[in-house]
């Protein structure tokens, strides 16, 4: 029976009136039973640190029943009060992460695949537990090592006490800052980071350093720069290659052929010095071998060379270095993105060696260095005597002790020894999210880790690179599902010990590695076990922070006006009592997020240089090649040059790419969400007949992978920008990343002293892909 | 038999009474003992109340902070700046002095609150009074030294012939190293004032200005080996445990116990200040007590702080108040305009007769909490409101008390 118009519309209008009236007549829709179900959940706020990166960022959590639903500021952190970035928010993506690994995995069949085999945690704890006696019990336990990231907080302490105690010297943590601290090593004798006094700057003399976008401290510097600008006391000059969100920041960008920012510096360091410009009392009380750097530098610096060499004009050199002087307090800085060089000691250095000249160190306004927090020391170990003979061994780095510690802990280094089992082999690695750099680099040595390292642990919450490595995985929680502390980064100037509570219970089978590590500890022996009398990771944790109560100093998260009012007093030797005993302390501790202590001591000697003269050394013995660019050969087959860059909060995690809320944020600016883009100067694509966003191949001598063009001004004819650490679809596991990572562009180049290596030199070349 | 035993009951009974009557004794002589011992005078009195000075003046700190006087004032260059800074102002009066400070501008905070929306605060009398011992304390926290002007001072007056700093080989004198740590003036004070014996006459001969004092300690700070950066701070204060120092420590034996001549000597000056008054004094002080056969006083760090914030302290309720010229102030300024007879019985203002027997304290905190009425009289009545300069707030309070 056909239905016609007329008759389709007389059951639709029928329909269409009844279901209103049927839903009025109803019972379900008075269905008392289901109101009454339908109860609000129980809400709570809690306070803990951002982990997302090293920022460490307070954070409240609002959590409904036991599920974190929205993650806002802490506004009394002192550190982002009460901001968070967008990383931060997308955060519960990390949480809720499809790519969690649920409970202990153990690795079956052929240790190339990737096939698994639940077990529970009782398994594979003893597992582990027998591999490690196995091992100590027969001489070797210094063939155990454990790969983490730098954190510099009680998880560190932990782990580093349970290799002491067992018996192994190979606790590996990566450091991506380790070429600044080898340059103040240089120059002042302390291997730590310096802070910059962003707050009483008047000018930030800025050798590519993404201190607005990538710096641990980055939300501290957005919020100081947003109110220096308001009041117009800040101007920054951005040096650096691309046009980047410091340099669209910045009063001026001057761009520099990349590699010459040392010799930048040095030419003015020139101007200052020939026209007396420098801080003469700082240079004579505070400094050393001023004469000899002056010489080398009248000497060997020409500013027209400067001028050639590193594509900035004379005129802009000598107004910068007048601008330098005048502009007092001013600072000149540099981070990672110098380190990433075949001349990086040198460039950091020659840069450094600005901030002398203007006298310019431990200063309001200059380079200061942080006052560690005083939480309380753990107790002695007792080591047996395994352990004593085991640490006697050479530590597992593939450098000897005279190169450090200029010579950095490097990833290359590190894994190269291990595949190449010198001085020993290792027997059994832990890997604990090491980082960015150390998983691109394993993935070129996948197999030859496998074939000499038998057995291999992952802590990893997620699916990732190292995960696929490992015979067994004991899967860590994210950091809102445990306990930990974090402590500021020493680019901040003060100490601040955020508490990171668990948010949540563990989410499915995951454990704390610090619990799992407290674990192990008590299957190993009494002896063994009494180094680790805590009942939980908690306990311990709050062990050390009762420190920050006896120490008389600094004050628990309190508003701006109490924290302004704190640095006064203490700037003049006063400081006032909050609480009356430890417990009290501690419970407001945990309830504000943290502690801080706001003051700081300008002009403390003994504290910011530690070498023999007690004094600022200017560095004039370099090879003069060490001086010039580090511009790689010409080459017509590859006529481009790569200049790889951090895209924001990225710079030394690969944890964003569980982020696709972030990951998608990352690419927005640019109008590409999901894929890898490369950055190609107008004139350049023009030359190539490549159009914008284009598919793209960039190919290098060591691969090539697939981009899409954007044409973009803000870089030079001769390079090209692609962004690190963006990954290709929502969910990592299943996109291309692996195989389009721009790092596997580059060729295996090292700076020759740090051992570092080198994104700077490697020369590509683009050319049209098929389709768009 | 039987009267041996109630012989010997007595005598027990004789000896048992005698041990507690001795025992009696001994207990007054050491409750006597603790209380001079323990006990702090009232320095201050007004009318029959007394006074004692603050234990923590720190402790108005949070009412400054919870009551939003921030949101309009600033200490040390914190908070807004729509009223005057009070560290100054806390550095040129008393508590009297500030507490008119704070009724005649009243009218023009109360205006510039309610333009902001703040709400006015209210005082009770104890918050009243830290408040003003929180801003009258302000005065005594130093400003910062500076290193180059120290450098200049250690080499001219000759400190470093003696010191060793930094590392440098040892010399005659004490090494200063261990005082890098140390940020407030009152270590090296305390240490310098309980090694007064073996001072050397060259040191003894050294004064200081204030300031020199504040550069040379920044100097000593800059250059002390101190490689882990460590700092020890002190806390502030108290000007009543001060006092105790003052008494236990007999400095009494020379200083009157009312303070006059202390009082007279203005101590309400910089932390630095004052340390360095008794360090410039210190050889004639020596002298003084050696002559009248006293042992010079040794204080730990906690107690030179206690007593230098009591020193500062000794002005802060100044003398006592005048009722007659309060008489006077009261006519003067007008109070008559709505508190004599005529006006009482015209509802204009309330009989002060009637109001309840009140300490300084109360009839203060009432005035404050009771401005914004007042202010709307005086208004209508189209009266110019009072002001009260240097000590006539205290005579007036004086004179409302004496009514009762």
């Amino acid at each position: 029976m056909a239905i016609k118009r007329r008759d389709f519309l007389k059951i639709g209008g029928g329909l269409s009136l009844s279901l209103p009236l049927y839903t009025c007549i109803s019972d379900k829709s008075y269905n008392s039973t289901s109101k009454s179900n339908w109860l609000a959940g129980v809400e709570q706020w809690v306070p803990s640190v951002c982990q997302a990166c090293p920022g460490g960022c307070g954070i409240m959590v609002r959590v409904i029943d036991d599920r974190a639903v929205k993650i806002e500021g802490n506004p009394l952190h002192p550190l982002n009060k009460g901001k968070v970035c967008p990383k931060g928010q997308a955060g519960l993506q990390l949480l809720y992460s499809p790519e969690r690994v649920r409970g202990p995995l153990k690795k079956v069949g052929d240790r190339n695949e990737e096939r698994w085999e639940t077990i529970s945690w009782d398994e594979a704890l003893n597992t582990v537990s027998t591999k490690l006696q196995q091992l100590r019990e027969s001489g070797k336990s210094h063939t155990v090592a454990f790969a983490g990231k730098n954190q510099q907080n009680t998880t560190d302490e932990l782990v580093s006490r349970f290799f002491e105690v067992y018996g192994s010297p190979n606790f590996f943590k990566f450091d991506e800052w380790a070429a600044l601290k080898n340059a103040y090593f240089v120059s002042q004798g302390i291997y730590d980071l310096m802070a910059v006094d962003l707050k009483n700057s008047r000018l930030i003399l800025s050798f590519g350093a993404n201190f607005l976008s990538n710096w641990p401290n980055v939300m501290e510097n957005q919020r100081i720069y947003g109110e220096k600008r308001a009041e117009g006391d800040l101007k920054i000059i951005q040096i650096e290659p691309r046009f980047s969100i410091e340099a669209s920041r910045a009063d001026k960008w001057i761009p520099i052929n990349r590699g010459s920012e040392g010799l930048l510096a040095l030419g003015i360091a020139s101007v200052l010095i020939k026209e007396r410009l420098f801080n003469q009392a700082f240079v004579e009380r505070f400094t050393s071998q001023f004469n000899e750097f002056r010489s080398f530098i009248l000497q060997n610096i020409s500013l027209d060379q400067v001028s050639e060499m590193t594509g900035v004009p004379l005129s802009s050199i000598i107004e910068i270095a007048k601008e330098f002087h005048t502009r007092h307090p001013a600072v000149a800085v540099s981070d990672f993105n110098l380190s990433y060089s075949a001349n990086s000691l040198f460039n950091i250095l020659a840069v450094h060696s600005l901030n002398a000249l203007a006298g310019n160190i431990d200063s309001p306004g200059g380079f200061l260095r942080q006052r560690q927090a005083p939480v309380t020391e753990l107790p002695p170990v007792t080591l047996d005597s395994v352990a004593k003979k085991a640490l006697s061994e050479e530590e597992h780095w593939g450098t000897t002790e005279s190169d450090l510690p200029l010579r950095s802990k490097n990833t290359k280094d590190m894994i190269d020894s291990m595949v190449n089992k010198s001085p020993y082999g290792i027997n059994c690695l832990f890997l604990s999210s090491p980082g960015y750099q150390f998983v691109s680099y394993i993935q070129k040595k996948k197999a030859e880790i496998l074939g000499s390292i038998p057995f291999i642990v992952s802590f990893s919450p997620f699916m990732d690179e190292t995960s696929s490595l490992a015979d067994l995985i004991l899967p860590d929680t994210t950091f809102y599902e445990k306990w930990q502390d974090h402590h500021s980064s020493p680019l901040s100037k003060i100490p601040i010990v955020g508490i990171s509570k668990p948010v949540i219970q563990p989410l499915y089978q995951s454990r704390p590695l610090e619990s799992t590590l407290l674990t192990l500890a008590r299957t190993m022996g009494e002896d063994f076990a009494q180094n680790f009398p805590w009942s939980d990771y908690k306990e311990l944790l709050l062990y050390r922070m009762k420190g920050l109560f006896r120490a008389k100093k600094g004050s628990i998260f309190s508003s701006s006006y109490e924290e302004a009012q704190l640095r006064i007093l203490e700037e003049r030797g006063w400081w006032t009592p909050q609480h009356n005993s430890e417990d009290a302390f501690i419970k407001d501790l945990l309830e504000k997020g943290g502690w801080q202590d706001p003051s700081y001591h300008f002009n403390e000697r003994s504290f910011v240089y530690q070498n023999n003269s007690q004094r600022f050394v200017f560095v004039s013995s370099f090879e003069i090649e060490d001086v010039g660019s580090n511009e790689s050969q010409e080459n017509e087959d590859y006529p481009l040059r790569l200049f790889l860059f951090d895209l924001p909060f990225t710079s030394s995690d690969s944890s964003s790419k569980n982020m696709p809320w972030y990951q998608e944020n990352l690419g927005f600016r640019f109008g590409i969400l999901w894929k890898i883009w490369v950055e190609v100067n107008p004139e350049t694509a023009g030359a190539l007949g490549i159009r914008d966003k284009d598919i793209v191949w960039v190919e290098s001598p060591q691969g090539r992978i697939k981009a899409v063009a954007r044409i973009f001004p803000g870089i030079g004819p001769e390079i090209v920008g692609m962004p690190l650490n963006k990954t290709e679809h929502p969910l990592a596991s299943k996109g291309e990343t692996d195989i389009n990572d721009p790092l596997h562009l580059l060729e295996e180049t090292y700076d020759e002293r740090t051992g570092i290596p080198d994104r700077m030199s490697t020369r590509v070349k683009i050319y049209k892909a098929r389709g768009r | 038999m039987r009267m041996r035993l109630i012989h010997r009951r007595k005598e027990k009974m004789i000896m048992s009474k005698r041990k507690r009557s001795i025992i009696n004794i001994l207990m007054r002589v050491c409750i006597g003992l603790m209380m001079i011992s323990s006990a702090v005078p009232p320095v201050f009195s007004q009318g029959e109340d007394t006074y004692l000075l603050p234990e923590n003046p720190m402790t108005g700190a949070d009412i400054f902070f919870k009551k939003g006087c921030i949101e309009c004032h600033t200490v040390w260059g914190i908070g807004k700046t729509f009223g005057p800074d009070l560290t100054q102002i806390g550095m040129e009066k008393d508590f009297f002095k500030l507490s008119g400070a704070l009724w005649s501008h009243s009218p023009k905070m109360i205006n510039i609150m309610e333009e902001k929306g703040i709400e006015k605060p209210v005082f009770s009398p104890q918050e009243i009074e830290a408040l003003l011992a929180y801003i009258y304390y302000l005065g005594l926290i130093d400003e910062l030294g500076d290193y180059l002007r120290g450098e200049e001072i250690f080499t001219n007056k000759g400190c470093s012939r003696c010191h060793s700093l930094g590392g440098s080989p040892e010399k005659a004198g004490p090494n200063l190293d261990k005082y890098g740590r140390y940020v407030s003036p009152v270590y090296i004070v305390t240490a310098l004032w309980n090694h007064s014996a073996t001072v050397s006459q060259a040191m003894l001969n050294q004064s200081f200005t204030p300031r020199e004092m504040c550069h040379l300690l920044a100097f000593i700070k800059g250059n002390a080996a101190n490689p882990e950066g460590k700092t020890v701070y002190i806390q502030p204060g108290s000007p009543r445990k001060g006092q105790k120092v003052f008494m236990e420590k007999r400095c009494v034996s020379c200083h009157s116990q009312q303070n006059l001549d202390l009082q007279e000597s203005d101590l309400q000056k910089s932390l630095t200040e004052i340390v360095g008054m008794m360090w410039n004094h210190s050889s004639s002080m020596w002298q003084e007590m050696k002559s009248r056969n006293l042992t010079i006083p040794r204080f730990d760090v906690g107690e030179m702080s206690d007593l230098t914030a009591y020193l500062y302290f000794i002005s802060f309720y100044g003398k006592k108040g005048n009722p007659t010229r309060g008489e006077v102030i009261f006519k003067e300024k007008g109070c008559f305009s709505c508190h004599s007879k005529e006006a009482i019985d015209a509802g204009k203002g309330i009989d002060l007769k009637d109001i309840p027997r009140s300490s300084f304290l109360e009839l203060i905190s009432a005035m404050w909490n009771h401005a914004p009425e007042m202010e709307k009289m005086v208004t209508e009545m189209n009266l110019t409101w009072p002001r009260f300069e240097k000590n006539e707030m205290k005579d007036l309070i004086s004179y409302i008390q004496s009514m009762k």
